[in-house]
């Protein structure tokens, strides 16, 4: 791979090799690239020279990143006027409801902007807490969104907006209603702790431990035991016993797959982290995997299904993956 | 530093935002190099600058009377980078390969490679300027985005070969301008 007529700066600048051998990505070739250079000393100079420039280029800094960064601080600046900072595999407790809400994409955050309410927003990869007034914990996943009044008074009722999902540790208190508003429909809290869940056009609710109450307008509610889980899709509902520890995961920082499919793996990647994958052949879409994995990276979970099942991941782009 | 631009005075009939932002932009690229003075690594440095910003807006540090702005700001960021980078060498970070732990850099140290390090970078932001506007676009999608050619020909729809000449041909041209002055 290194053709020796080649060692010039440009041509040196242009290779792909060198540029990971001087930008440290590690690879075979920029491996490589460390051998050759300490075996011919005579093109020390040429090396330096192509090395400056790929850096210096590599670390240049457009106009338009910095509006590009500007942005992004805008967005965060907004939502972290409500959200502190979620600790990692902090391990919640144990007592909890989990509500997996997947319902309509259109949200109607129609008066967050008047400074009545607050707004958490996270962004992909990023879950945060949040403390509501009445002193519940709220942790919401990554790509999420809740919306409160910004004072609580105990004449009205406590009630939360969710779009995402989202793992409640409510203060308990029995004189004081505590609602969780989806586009489905609401959920009514009766014992203390719960986690909620919504995208795209599905809703699910999973119960730990304690009592909620799912609420539809002109529907008869549906009570929710622990060990449960509550799914609406397409205007059916149905109720069905489910293992928790997978669907709690993401809030300890995991993430837990037990005999799930190809395709809820890809809609979690999409959901939580806004990653884009694809598959070569459908079939894959069915195929069964287990996996267990201490952190919620994505790419570790793609490494341990690479090394256990007989899958390839090729990285398309930043965020975008092919399944073969 | 642009800190004349620190917005600070009461009667200044911008919003607490375009206030915020002006101090932003203005800022960003002189904290951006002392950043890269002290850790090396782009990624890095414009994460710690997120949180910087963020830290300053939420608590409103840059409205306040600061005798010396400009010193005082370069010196928490000092501080911030220095805290990450720590954390970054004892974190078992993701994937990426562990980064070599650098010398630590004093606060005087880093000021003067990151002024250094600024004048180069004008030098070279100069010459990028003189490239046509294609030629600028395929640098910025290698150098900065870090694609592939492989990519970039798929992207394109050309062939990798035309895609990898029109690189070379822009770095040639890149080089000539930076070896002679405008």
């Amino acid at each position: 791979m290194i053709n020796e007529p080649d060692i010039n700066v440009a041509s040196l600048v242009a290779s792909e090799s060198f540029q990971a051998y001087c930008l440290k990505t590690d690879s075979p070739e920029g491996h490589q690239w460390s051998d050759w250079i300490s075996s011919h000393p005579e093109s020390r100079p040429i090396i330096e020279e192509a090395r400056n420039m790929v850096i210096d280029l590599h670390l240049h800094l457009s106009e338009e990143e910095i509006s590009a960064a500007y942005a992004q601080f805008s967005s965060r600046a907004k939502a972290a006027a409500a959200i502190k900072k979620f600790p990692p595999f902090r391990r919640w407790a144990a007592i909890a409801a989990t509500f997996l809400l997947l319902a309509a994409g259109t949200w109607a955050f129609l008066q967050w902007s008047t400074p009545t309410y607050s707004l958490a927003v996270t962004q992909y990869g990023d879950p945060q807490e949040v403390r509501l007034p009445d002193g519940s914990h709220v942790m919401l996943n990554a790509n999420s969104q809740l919306k409160w009044a910004e004072s609580w008074s105990e004449e009205n009722i406590r009630e939360v907006w969710l779009e995402g999902e989202a793992y409640f540790e409510v203060t308990h208190n029995p004189e004081w209603p505590f609602l969780v508003h989806t586009s489905a429909g609401d959920i009514r809290v009766l014992g203390t702790s719960f986690n909620a869940k919504q995208r795209k056009k599905a809703l699910s609710v999973a119960l730990v431990e304690g009592k909620v109450r799912f609420e539809q307008a002109g529907k008869a509610s549906q009570i929710l035991k622990p060990g449960e889980e509550l799914s609406w899709k397409g205007g059916s509902l149905s109720i069905r016993e489910v293992d928790m520890d997978p669907i709690l995961a993401w809030s300890q920082g995991k993430m837990i797959f037990r005999n799930a499919s190809i395709a809820s793996i890809i809609e979690r990647l999409e959901d939580d982290f806004g990653w884009q994958v694809s598959v070569e052949a459908a079939s894959i879409l069915e195929k069964k995997v287990n996996a267990s994995i201490d952190e919620n990276i994505p790419e570790v979970l793609l490494e341990a299904l690479a090394a256990i099942y007989d899958l390839r991941f090729e990285k398309k782009g930043p965020k975008t993956y092919i399944i073969r | 530093m642009n800190t004349d631009s620190t917005p600070n005075s009461p009667q200044d009939p911008l919003s607490r935002e375009a206030q915020f932002e002006l101090f932003f932009t203005s800022n960003y690229r002189d904290f951006y190099h002392l950043g890269l003075s002290i850790s090396k690594q782009k990624e890095l440095t414009q994460d710690t600058l997120q949180s910087f910003f963020l830290e300053m807006w939420e608590k409103k540090i840059w409205t306040k009377e600061i005798e010396h702005p400009k010193t005082y700001f370069q010196r928490a960021f000092y501080r911030k980078m220095m805290t990450a980078l720590k954390a970054q060498a004892k974190g078992p970070q993701s994937l990426e390969e562990s980064k070599p732990i650098l010398p630590e850099i004093s606060f005087e140290e880093a000021l003067i490679e990151s002024e250094t390090q600024m004048e180069r970078a004008q030098v070279l932001a100069q010459a990028l300027d003189r490239l046509s506007p294609t030629q600028r676009e395929m640098i910025q999608a290698k150098f900065q985005d870090g694609k592939k050619y492989e990519e970039l020909a798929r992207e394109k729809g050309k062939s990798k070969q035309t895609i990898y000449n029109q690189v070379h041909t822009a770095i040639q041209k890149l080089r000539e301008i930076l070896g002679s002055p405008p």
